[in-house]
C-alpha cells in the first residue's frame, strides 16, 4: 500500500500554455538561461504524487506580466489568474492558488486583487521582489499594501529575472542573484517601514530566504538608511561599523525579520539550521520550486529536508503541512474531498 | 603557533582578519579623493592595545577595500609594494604579534604574480588577501589563472575579501548591508564555476565575513558547476546533479571561514553545520569594528564555538 500524500507544497509553479503562447509571439522565451518548459497540470499532479504531495499552491514565477505595456499585462494577469481558478475547479482538494497582480501598474494591480480573491476565491497573492527597479517598499506601492494588510493577505514574495544584472554578473543566475534580489526586497520594506506599518500581512519568502536569515544581523543593522526605493544613502565606503543603531534597534529589525514564514526551496542542511535557529519550525513552510525546477531536484530538496536531524516528529509535521493549513485553511477542507476522490 | 601551554588568561587567539591602514596608503586614497574621513584611526600601537585587551596574540595585518588597485596599474603596483614593506617592517618589528597578507595590484595581472613572488619568497609574509572583485573583475575569472597559479604553488593562504560593487553598478552604493558580504559569494560561485579550487587545490582559502552567503548557498552555488560546465543543457546534466549532488557543497566544506559576522546564533548555526571547527578561523575586522564590539563578540563565540578537546584550549579553532 503506497505511502499517503501528506505535504502541502507552497512554491509550486505554473507555466500555462497559453500565456506561454503570449510571449513566444513576442519573442519571450523564458527568463534570462532558461526556456518555458513544457508544463500542464496534469504533469504538474502526476509530479505532486511523486513527491508526496497532497495540495500544491501555485504561482506564476518570472519573467511575470510586465514587458513594458499596461494592456498586455493586465491580460496575462487575468489569463494566468483564471487559469488557475479552473485548475482549483477541476481538481478539488490538490490546488490553491496565489494571484499574480500586473505591477508596477498599482490600479490594475488593486483591481486584480479584488478579482482574484473575491471572485475567483484565490488563497493569497505572489509579489515579484522587483518590476522595472521598483522593489517592494516603493512609495507608489503604498495603497495596494494597504489594502493586503486589510484583507490580512498571504503574500509570497518570490525574485524576479533582471536581464541586466545577470548579464553582467555572469552567473548562472537564479543560483546567487536571485535570492538577492530576494534579500534586497525584504530590505526594501523593512528600512521603508512598511514591514512595521502592515503586520497583518504574511509573507513567506521564497528559497528560505534568499540570504535574510543568515545576512539577518547585519540587515537589521542598515535601519535607518534607506532602501533601494527610496534613493539609497548608505554609502559608508563599504565596510560596517559607522553609524549603525543601537542593539535595541537592532533587535527590534531583527524581531520584524522573525515574523515572515520560509520556505525550504533551497536544499541545504546548513540553510535549515540556520533557519531552525531563526524562526523555528512554526514559520518554515515546505516548497519544491516545482514546475520550474525538473523533477529529480525537487527530489533533492526533499531529501535535504528528511535527512536534517533537527525536527523532531511534530516540528517535521509542522513544516511539511500544519504551517501551510494554519495559512491556508481552504486547504485543510480539501483534505476530505481529496481523501474522498481517491477512494 | 608555539606548543607550550598557555595559561587560560593569556593571549592566545591568532586574528586573521585585521586591517591596517598604512600612512602612505591613506595618502594615496586622499589624492584619488577617497572619503578617508569616514576611515577609522588606525596605529600599530592601536592594534597592540585592542589585541592586549581582548586576548589577540597575533594579528595578520592586510589592506582594507578598496585596496591597492586605485584606478591604475602602474600606481597600484607602487603602492601594494609600499603597503607590503610597511606591514613587513611593523611584522620584523614585533614578530610575535603581526604578521601580513599582502596586498596585490590585482587586476594587473603582471604586476600581481610578480608581487606574489616578492612577498612570498623575499619578504616571506604569511600570505596574500585579495578582494572579491575590482571594478567588476572577479577572483574566479579565468583570467587571472596565473595570479591563483602561482598563489597554488606557493600552498599560500589566502584571505578572500569582500570589496565594493563597481562604480557604474547602479547599486554600488546602495547596499553594504548585504551586497558587500555577497560579494564574497559572487567571488566564490566563480571559483566554482571555472572550477578554479579544483584546479588549484593547494591555496589555504579562508572566506572572509564568514563567506557572505556561502555557507547559506553552498549547495545552491554548488550546481552552477555542472550547469556551466554542460552547457545548461538540463537533460543532460540531471544525471550527473543526481550523482554528485553534494558537489557543491564538498568545495564548500574544503575552505575555512573567518569569524566576522558570525557571533550570533543563527550565523553560527550554519557555518557550525557546515564546517570542523578547525576550519573556523577568528578574525576581528579591527578597526572597523571597535575594541567593545570584538570584545563582546568573542564572549558569543565561545558559546558557539566551544573549545575542542583536541585544541590546546583555544576558543576558537585558529590554527593557521
Amino acid at each position: 500500500m503506497a505511502e499517503k500524500n501528506h505535504r502541502i507544497d507552497l512554491h509550486y509553479h505554473i507555466v500555462p500554455k497559453p500565456y506561454v503562447e503570449v510571449l513566444v509571439d513576442r519573442g519571450i522565451h523564458g527568463p534570462t538561461n532558461f526556456r518555458f518548459p513544457a508544463w500542464t497540470p496534469e504533469k504538474a499532479l502526476k509530479h505532486m504524487d511523486r513527491n508526496r504531495t497532497r495540495a500544491a499552491v501555485t504561482s506564476l514565477s518570472s519573467p511575470g506580466v510586465w514587458f513594458g505595456d499596461v494592456g498586455l499585462a493586465r491580460r496575462l494577469s487575468r489569463l494566468c489568474n483564471e487559469f488557475q481558478a479552473q485548475m482549483n475547479a477541476d481538481y478539488p482538494g490538490r490546488f490553491g492558488s496565489l494571484a499574480f497582480l500586473p505591477l508596477p501598474d498599482v490600479n490594475g494591480a488593486l483591481a486584480e486583487l479584488e478579482y482574484a480573491l473575491d471572485q475567483l476565491e484565490h488563497d493569497g497573492v505572489v509579489l515579484l521582489t522587483d518590476t522595472e527597479g521598483c522593489y517592494l517598499g516603493d512609495p507608489e506601492y503604498e495603497e495596494l499594501f494597504a489594502e493586503l494588510n486589510r484583507r490580512r493577505a498571504v503574500v509570497f514574495i518570490h525574485p524576479h529575472d533582471d536581464p541586466v544584472r545577470e548579464r553582467r554578473y555572469d552567473l548562472f543566475s537564479p543560483l546567487l542573484e536571485w535570492p538577492v534580489h530576494t534579500t534586497r526586497a525584504v530590505m526594501d520594506l523593512l528600512y521603508s517601514g512598511r514591514l512595521e506599518r502592515y503586520p497583518n500581512i504574511r509573507y513567506i519568502l521564497a528559497h528560505g530566504g534568499g540570504s535574510v536569515p543568515y545576512l539577518a544581523h547585519r540587515i537589521a543593522s542598515g535601519l535607518g538608511h534607506e532602501g533601494p526605493s527610496q534613493g539609497g544613502d548608505s554609502a559608508v565606503g563599504g565596510d560596517l561599523g559607522i553609524g549603525t543603531p543601537s542593539p535595541e534597534r537592532i533587535e527590534h529589525g531583527i524581531g520584524l525579520l522573525k515574523r515572515l514564514y520560509y520556505d525550504t526551496a533551497s536544499p541545504g542542511q546548513a540553510h535549515l539550521a540556520a533557519l531552525q535557529e531563526f524562526v523555528g519550525p512554526d514559520q518554515l513552510v515546505f516548497g519544491t520550486d516545482g514546475g520550474w525546477t525538473p523533477p529529480i531536484q525537487t527530489a533533492q530538496t526533499i531529501d535535504e529536508l528528511m535527512a536534517y536531524d533537527g525536527f523532531d516528529p511534530s516540528e517535521l509535521s509542522a513544516v511539511e503541512r500544519g504551517n501551510a493549513l494554519s495559512l491556508f485553511p481552504r486547504l485543510a477542507q480539501g483534505e476530505t474531498l481529496s481523501l474522498a476522490q481517491s477512494a | 603557533m608555539s606548543s607550550k601551554k598557555k595559561t587560560p588568561n593569556a593571549p592566545t587567539l591568532l586574528d586573521v582578519h585585521h586591517h591596517m591602514v598604512p600612512p602612505v596608503y591613506l595618502q594615496a586614497l586622499a589624492k584619488k579623493g577617497g572619503d578617508i574621513e569616514g576611515l577609522p584611526e588606525w596605529t600599530p600601537e592601536r592594534s597592540l592595545r585592542m589585541m592586549d585587551r581582548v586576548g589577540v596574540e597575533k594579528a595578520l595585518l592586510s589592506l582594507s577595500p578598496p585596496g591597492a588597485w586605485l584606478g591604475n596599474d602602474e600606481e597600484a603596483v607602487r603602492l601594494a609594494r609600499a603597503c607590503n614593506e610597511f606591514g613587513a617592517s611593523l611584522a620584523e618589528e614585533h614578530p610575535d604579534r603581526f604578521g601580513v597578507l599582502a596586498a596585490l595590484p590585482f587586476p594587473d595581472l603582471e604586476g600581481a604574480t610578480a608581487e606574489v613572488a616578492y612577498t612570498l619568497d623575499t619578504l616571506k609574509l604569511d600570505g596574500v588577501i585579495l578582494f572579491s572583485n575590482v571594478q567588476g573583475k572577479y577572483v574566479g575569472d579565468p583570467e587571472f589563472d596565473p595570479i591563483i597559479a602561482e598563489l597554488d604553488e606557493r600552498q599560500a593562504m589566502v584571505l578572500l575579501h569582500p570589496n565594493s560593487m563597481p562604480d557604474d553598478d547602479e547599486n554600488a552604493a546602495l547596499y553594504p548591508w548585504a551586497e558587500y558580504p555577497i560579494d564574497v559569494a559572487r567571488a566564490w560561485a566563480r571559483m566554482v564555476l571555472n572550477d578554479t579550487l579544483v584546479r588549484y587545490p593547494g591555496i589555504r582559502w579562508i572566506l572572509g565575513h564568514a563567506g557572505g552567503v556561502v555557507p547559506f548557498m553552498a549547495e545552491r552555488l554548488g550546481k552552477a558547476h555542472y550547469a556551466k560546465l554542460n552547457g545548461l543543457r538540463w537533460g543532460r546534466i540531471l544525471k550527473d546533479l543526481f550523482l554528485k549532488r553534494h558537489g557543491g557543497l564538498k568545495l564548500a566544506k574544503g575552505v575555512s571561514y573567518d569569524t566576522v559576522g558570525v557571533a550570533n546564533p543563527v550565523s553560527s548555526a550554519a557555518l557550525r553545520h557546515l564546517v570542523d571547527p578547525d576550519q573556523i578561523r577568528f578574525g576581528t575586522n579591527f578597526p572597523w569594528e571597535s575594541e567593545e564590539s570584538i570584545e563582546a563578540s568573542i564572549r558569543s563565540l565561545a558559546d558557539a564555538f566551544p573549545p575542542s578537546q583536541t585544541d590546546d584550549a583555544r576558543p576558537i579553532g585558529i590554527g593557521a
